[in-house]
């Protein structure tokens, strides 16, 4: 199974990069996400096809923005866009480390970020996909990946 | 020792974080240049003056290993060149590490004091060097050219 790699990867990185305790949220409350937020959008294509993309709140992008960074970062500024694409592409290169421990190879896009009230990813319809809603110290995170060719879990 | 050290990444915070650990690490009087992918870097790069180089892999326009190759060709001593990346590229890192065109690398996230870990050789190096007439780096840029 390798959609297992993207939790394990977002508590990782986020202990890693920020100093923050993540855990899943059982919740699966997603009202948090309903106004301002910010998100990362990342390919990873080769024996997998998916979009990964990592939606931050806006209260929550400032909070970890500022401890990845190490200086306050205000929600609208190009700064935030810049922290929040980082730390999305070093979750992307997590993942991929762990899909390559896996005998699983994929290529890397750049991050693309966007910003704004009611973001959501429109999808093809039928496209498997997952998402995971996580809860930290600085507020809520959601991380998902949307498959294209391999259906998701299935072995590489 | 004053290190006049050219920071590549299409992130202004990585670069920030870069020069940020490289300050606190205190190794060294750091004088930085920033650029913002490896095209911009190639044209800033000073054939007399730049130090060292620290480059993102990950890149638009020109990529980090691109860049350390336009350099490699252009530079007339040897460069010091820290790649800095994710775990994704870990492998093609390690080649470029073991055909001399990188001389180490640090992994994100990296703390000033992994930085320093990877850095203090290179300027250990680099001050033999300067006693030795400069010996280390040229003979070293002799063999890779």
């Amino acid at each position: 199974m390798h959609s297992d790699c993207v939790p394990e990867a977002v508590i990782s990185v986020f202990a890693a990069t920020c100093g923050t305790a993540v855990a899943p949220d059982p919740s699966s409350a997603d009202e948090a996400f309903a106004d301002s937020t910010v998100m990362a959008v990342i390919s990873l294509v080769g024996e997998v096809e998916w979009t990964l993309f990592l939606d931050l709140p806006a209260p929550s992008a400032c909070l970890l923005a500022a401890k990845f960074a190490g200086f306050e970062i205000p929600f609208d500024s190009a700064d935030m866009g810049d922290a929040i694409g980082e730390l999305a592409n070093i979750l992307a290169g997590d993942i991929k480390a762990r899909l390559d421990s896996r005998g699983v190879r994929a290529d890397l896009s750049l991050p693309s970020v966007l910003r704004g009230e009611h973001v959501n990813l429109v999808l093809q319809k039928g496209l498997p996909r997952n998402k995971w809603l996580f809860a930290c110290p600085a507020g809520k995170i959601r991380a998902g990946i949307v498959a294209g060719r391999q259906v998701l879990g299935a072995k590489g | 020792m004053e290190i006049r050290a050219l920071v590549v990444d299409d992130s202004a915070i990585m670069r920030k974080l870069v020069m940020r650990s490289l300050v606190e690490s205190k190794m060294a009087l750091f004088l930085f240049t920033e650029a913002k992918d490896g095209q911009d870097a190639v044209s800033q790069f000073d054939v007399e003056n730049t130090d060292m180089i620290f480059v993102d892999w990950n890149m638009p326009n020109m990529t980090g290993i691109e860049m350390v190759h336009e350099i490699r060709a252009r530079q007339k001593r040897h460069v010091p060149i820290v790649m800095i990346t994710t775990e994704s590229t870990m492998a093609r890192v390690e080649e470029a590490l073991a055909a001399g065109g990188v001389d180490s690398y640090v992994i994100k996230p990296f703390t000033p004091d992994v930085v320093r870990q990877k850095v203090e050789p290179l300027l250990d190096k680099m001050a033999e060097a300067k006693k030795a007439g400069g010996s280390f780096f040229s003979k070293l840029a002799g063999k890779l050219s």
